[in-house]
C-alpha cells in the first residue's frame, strides 16, 4: 500500500513527508508534481518541501494532498497539518459565503438592523456638510463589508465620499475589531490630491492631518514612511509608489497602523507588466483594506480588469481567464459563445464592485439658461483676428461655405 | 599502457628528428602550438569526454559503469561508439585517409590523450587492426600539459577544439549535453555561446531547458540518462517544439496552475511516447485543447482512464535487464518502448489514438461554433476597409455583380427568402 504521512516543522515552513521513500521515488508522475513545489528527498524515510512562509505552505497543502490522492496514495495528516488544511478549506468556504453576501448588498438586499447601525455610525462621524445619498450609502456599506472592493461609479458619483463613509465606519469599530482601520494611503494622480483633502473636510467637518509624499525627495519619503507618527491621510502618486515600493511595503507590513490603501483612477495599473502595476500589486497583500476606484475600469479591453481584481484580492483568483483570452473576449464580443463567457466573467467579479450611474443619484436634470455676454476687448480682438484670417482662406477654397456660415 | 608509460614513450618519440613532420602555428584557447609530430597510434588513448560520443558514454555508464579508455575493452567500446556516431561519414573519412593519408593534424596531451582528432585516430587504429602498416602514426600537435596534471586547461582546450569543427558533424543531442557540461564546468552563458557558436546567451539557456525536458522524459520512460535513445528515436524535434509550446502557451479561457502544467507535460510525454508527435500542436496551439477548459478537462480524464492504465501495467526496466543482461541499453529501451506502443499505441485501435481523436473532434466542434462569427467578422472588416478607403459607390459592373451576390448570400444567411 502506498501510504504517506504529512507533518509540519516547528517553524511551519517545512512540510515533512514520511513513508517509504523508495516507493515515493518510483512514482515518477507523483515526483513530477511534487518537484514543482520543490520536493527534496532526504535520506532514510523522509522527504521535505520547503516554503518561504507558513501561509505559502497552507496554500499549497490542499494541492499537495490532492496530488497524492490522485496518484493513488493514502495520506495521513498529523494534527497540525489537519488543522492547517481545514483552516484553508474554511477560508475558501468563507470567501464563497462572503461573495454571496456582498452580492446581496450590491443588489440592495441588506440586513436592516446592520445597515441602520452602519448609517448611524457614519452619521456620527460625518459632521461636515456632506451627506451620502442612499446609493452612496449602500456603496459605502458594500465597501465596508467587503473590506477590499472596487467602485466603478461614473465621475461625479461621489466615489471619494463613499470611501470616506466606509473608512469612517471601519474606524468606528474599535482597534480590536479585525476590520478596523485608522489610516488612509491614497495612491492617485497629482490632480486628485486636493479633492481628497477638501472632501475629507466636507465629510468630517475638520481639516485632515495629511501628508503629500509627492514632491518630497526619496530620503524624505523614506523618513516619513519609517516614522511612527503618521498623518491620517497620506497621498502619493503612482510613480512615487513605484519609487518607494520597498518603503511602502515595509510601512504596511510592520507598522502598528491599520491602513486602508485606496487606488484612485485605478485604471492606471491596467498594464499587466507595467511598473506602476507591479509596485502596487507587490504592496497589496500588506494592506488591511484595499479599495480600487475608477469610472473607466476597462477602457481598452476586459484584460484591463485583471490587475484591479488582483489588487483587491491578491491571494484569490477572481478572474479565472488568461490575459490573452480576456483580450480576445473584447475583440469578439458579438459572438454568442463569447457573450456567454463575458456573462460568466461579470458574474465572477460582480460581488466585488459597485457602480453608480449619475441617474441613480436622483440629481435633478440640469436646466439650461442661456445668458449672452459680450466678449471683453482682448478676447474680441483675438476672435476677430482668427475669424478674418481663417474665413478668407476657407472661402477662397470653398465659396459655398459662405451660405453655410450665414445660416 | 598507463599514463606514465605513454608520457615517456611520447617524449622519446618527439625527440626523434624523424617524428617531426611539419610546422604550422596554431592557437587555441590561449595555447599556441607549432610543431606537428607523427606519434604511433598505440601510444594514444581516446578521450571519453568527446562531445561526439557523450550520449553513448552516458548511456553506457548508466548501466555498466565507467569506461577506462586505456584498457583494451574500454578502447573497443569507445571505438564502437565513435564509429556508430556517424557511420557514413566515418566510412568516407576512412576511404580518404586510406588513400591520401591523414591531412589535418590532431592534438594530444603529453600523456597521449587525444584532445582533437578522435575520429581520425579511430580510422587509423581500425586500418592498423586490418593490417595496414602505413597508417600506424597519428599526425598531431603535442601539448606540454598532461590531462591528470592540468585538467582545467585541457578540458577548455578540448572543448575549443571540438567546437572548431563543423557543428553539424555532431549528433543533435550532443549539443545539449555539451552545453550543460560547459555550464557545470563553471563557464558563463556568454562564454558557452561563443564557444559553441550559438546565437547568444538566450540560446544557451534554451538548450539547457530543452535538455532538462529530455531528462524528465527519459526518467518518465524509465530510461534515465539514455540519451542515445533520443537520437535513435529522433526526438530532438519534438522536445524543441515542446519547449517552445510550454514557454508560451496560447491564450486560454482559464488560468492554469502549476499542477495543470505538469499534467500538460505528462500528456505530451505520453503522446511523444505513443508516436503521436504531430498531435502535440493540437494541444497547445492557439485555440488548441489547452486553451479550452472544457476540452482540456475531457482530455485529462481520457488520458487518465485510457493511457495511464498502460503505464501502470508496464514491465519495469529492471525486469528487462534481468531477462537479457547483455542486450545493449538502447536495444532494451527500444524493446520496452515498442511494447508500450503495442498496447497504448498510435494505430487506430490504440487507446492513445482514441484519446487524440476525441480531442480533435472536440476541437473541431468548438471551432465550428465559432466559424460563422469569425468569417462574418472578417467579411465585414474587409467591406469596411472599402468604405474607409472611399471606394463607395462602386460603379464597375463586375464589382456591382459581386455586391449583389453578397447581398443574396446575406439574405440567405439571415434566413430571408428570395
Amino acid at each position: 500500500m502506498k501510504l504517506i504521512e504529512l507533518r509540519i516543522s516547528e517553524d511551519k515552513k517545512i512540510l515533512l513527508l514520511l513513508g517509504n521513500m523508495e516507493k515515493l521515488q518510483a512514482d515518477i508522475i507523483l515526483i513530477m508534481y511534487l518537484e514543482n513545489y520543490g520536493l527534496q528527498i532526504v535520506k532514510g524515510n523522509q522527504a521535505k518541501i520547503l516554503f518561504s512562509s507558513p501561509q505559502e505552505m497552507e496554500e499549497a497543502l490542499k494541492d499537495i494532498i490532492e496530488i497524492f490522492q490522485e496518484c493513488g496514495w493514502q495520506v495521513q495528516l498529523a494534527p497540525d497539518v489537519r488543522s492547517a488544511y481545514e483552516a484553508q478549506q474554511s477560508q475558501s468556504e468563507d470567501f464563497f459565503r462572503f461573495t454571496e453576501k456582498a452580492s446581496d448588498i450590491r443588489d440592495g438586499r441588506v440586513d436592516p438592523i446592520e445597515f441602520k447601525a452602519f448609517a448611524k455610525a457614519i452619521e456620527e462621524k460625518f459632521s461636515g456638510n456632506r451627506q451620502l445619498y442612499p446609493q452612496q450609502l449602500l456603496a459605502a456599506y458594500h465597501m465596508a463589508f467587503a473590506q477590499h472592493a472596487c467602485n466603478f461609479s461614473v465621475p461625479g458619483a461621489g466615489k471619494t465620499s463613499i470611501v470616506y463613509g466606509a473608512f469612517a465606519y471601519l474606524n468606528s469599530l474599535g482597534k480590536k475589531h479585525k476590520k478596523y482601520v485608522d489610516k488612509l494611503l491614497v495612491i492617485s494622480p497629482l490632480s486628485a490630491f486636493a479633492p481628497w483633502i477638501k472632501e475629507y473636510k466636507d465629510c468630517f467637518g475638520i481639516h485632515p492631518s495629511h501628508q503629500v509624499l509627492t514632491g518630497m525627495n526619496y530620503r524624505e519619503r523614506q523618513r516619513y514612511l519609517q516614522q511612527t507618527n503618521k498623518a491620517e491621510l497620506t497621498l502619493i502618486s503612482y510613480p512615487g509608489t513605484y519609487h518607494s515600493q520597498k518603503d511602502i511595503i515595509r510601512y504596511l507590513s510592520t507598522t502598528n497602523d491599520d491602513v486602508m490603501v485606496v487606488l484612485d483612477e485605478a485604471h492606471r495599473i491596467r498594464k499587466i507588466d507595467g511598473s506602476w502595476a507591479q509596485a502596487v500589486l507587490a504592496a497589496a497583500k500588506y494592506a488591511k483594506s484595499r479599495i480600487a476606484l475608477t469610472g473607466t475600469p476597462a477602457p481598452n479591453s476586459y484584460a484591463d480588469l485583471s490587475n484591479l481584481f488582483k489588487f483587491i484580492y491578491p491571494e484569490q483568483t477572481i478572474i479565472n481567464m488568461s490575459v490573452n483570452h480576456l483580450h480576445s473576449l473584447s475583440n469578439n464580443s458579438e459572438s454568442p459563445s463569447v457573450k456567454q463567457e463575458i456573462e460568466e466573467l461579470t458574474k465572477s467579479i460582480q460581488p466585488l464592485f459597485m457602480r453608480i450611474k449619475k441617474a441613480e443619484l436622483g440629481i435633478p436634470s440640469p436646466k439650461t439658461h442661456n445668458i449672452l455676454i459680450d466678449l471683453p476687448e482682448t478676447q474680441r480682438a483675438i476672435y476677430a483676428y482668427i475669424e478674418n484670417k481663417c474665413l478668407v482662406r476657407i472661402l477662397a477654397h470653398c465659396p459655398k461655405m459662405l451660405s453655410f456660415i450665414r445660416e | 599502457m598507463d599514463a606514465e608509460s605513454r608520457h615517456k614513450k611520447i617524449k622519446q618519440t618527439t625527440k626523434k628528428a624523424s617524428a617531426k613532420i611539419g610546422y604550422l602555428r596554431k592557437t587555441l584557447a590561449g595555447i599556441t602550438m607549432d610543431n606537428i609530430y607523427a606519434i604511433p597510434v598505440r601510444y594514444l588513448i581516446f578521450n571519453q569526454y568527446n562531445a561526439r560520443i557523450g550520449s553513448f558514454i552516458r548511456t553506457y555508464r548508466r548501466t555498466r559503469g565507467n569506461i577506462d579508455p586505456s584498457t583494451e575493452e574500454g578502447e573497443k567500446q569507445i571505438m564502437n561508439f565513435l564509429w556508430r556516431s556517424d557511420p557514413s561519414k566515418n566510412k568516407a573519412t576512412s576511404d580518404d585517409i586510406e588513400q591520401d593519408g591523414q591531412k589535418v593534424p590532431g592534438i594530444i596531451t603529453s600523456d597521449g590523450v587525444i584532445i582533437d582528432g578522435n575520429r581520425r585516430c579511430l580510422i587509423l587504429k581500425r586500418l592498423v587492426q586490418k593490417g595496414s602498416s602505413r597508417h600506424d602514426t597519428f599526425n598531431c600537435y603535442v601539448l606540454s600539459q598532461r590531462l591528470d596534471k592540468d585538467p582545467q586547461t585541457i578540458r577548455k582546450l578540448e572543448m575549443a577544439a571540438q567546437f572548431e569543427d563543423d557543428k553539424a558533424s555532431y549528433n543533435p543531442i550532443e549539443k545539449y549535453l555539451r552545453c550543460r557540461e560547459l555550464k557545470d564546468f563553471g563557464m558563463a552563458d556568454k562564454e558557452i555561446a561563443h564557444l559553441m557558436k550559438e546565437k547568444n546567451e538566450a540560446s544557451v539557456r534554451t538548450n539547457l531547458a530543452i535538455l532538462k525536458l529530455m531528462d524528465e522524459y527519459l526518467r518518465y520512460i524509465e530510461a534515465d540518462e539514455m540519451y542515445e535513445w533520443l537520437t535513435v528515436a529522433r526526438l530532438e524535434g519534438p522536445f524543441f517544439d515542446m519547449h517552445n509550446y510550454l514557454r508560451k502557451p496560447h491564450s486560454a479561457d482559464w488560468i492554469p496552475n502549476k499542477r495543470d502544467f505538469v499534467k500538460l507535460k505528462i500528456i505530451m510525454f505520453d503522446l511523444i511516447r505513443s508516436g503521436l508527435r504531430k498531435e502535440l500542436r493540437d494541444i497547445i496551439k492557439k485555440d488548441g485543447a489547452f486553451a479550452h477548459k472544457k476540452i482540456w478537462d475531457r482530455l485529462v480524464r481520457n488520458h487518465q482512464d485510457k493511457i495511464i492504465k498502460h503505464r501502470k501495467n508496464e514491465k519495469p526496466t529492471i525486469d528487462y535487464i534481468n531477462e537479457e543482461p547483455d542486450l545493449p541499453d538502447v536495444e532494451r529501451t527500444r524493446k520496452r518502448e515498442n511494447a508500450y506502443i503495442e498496447v497504448a499505441g498510435s494505430n487506430k485501435e490504440g487507446d492513445a489514438y482514441e484519446v487524440v481523436s476525441d480531442m480533435k473532434n472536440d476541437l473541431y466542434r468548438e471551432n465550428l461554433t465559432k466559424l460563422p462569427s469569425k468569417l462574418l467578422g472578417k467579411a465585414r472588416d474587409d467591406m469596411q476597409t472599402l468604405v474607409d478607403k472611399k471606394f463607395a459607390p462602386l460603379t464597375d459592373p463586375n464589382q456591382k455583380k459581386i455586391l449583389q451576390e453578397i447581398k443574396e448570400l446575406a439574405n440567405h444567411l439571415s434566413g430571408k427568402k428570395k
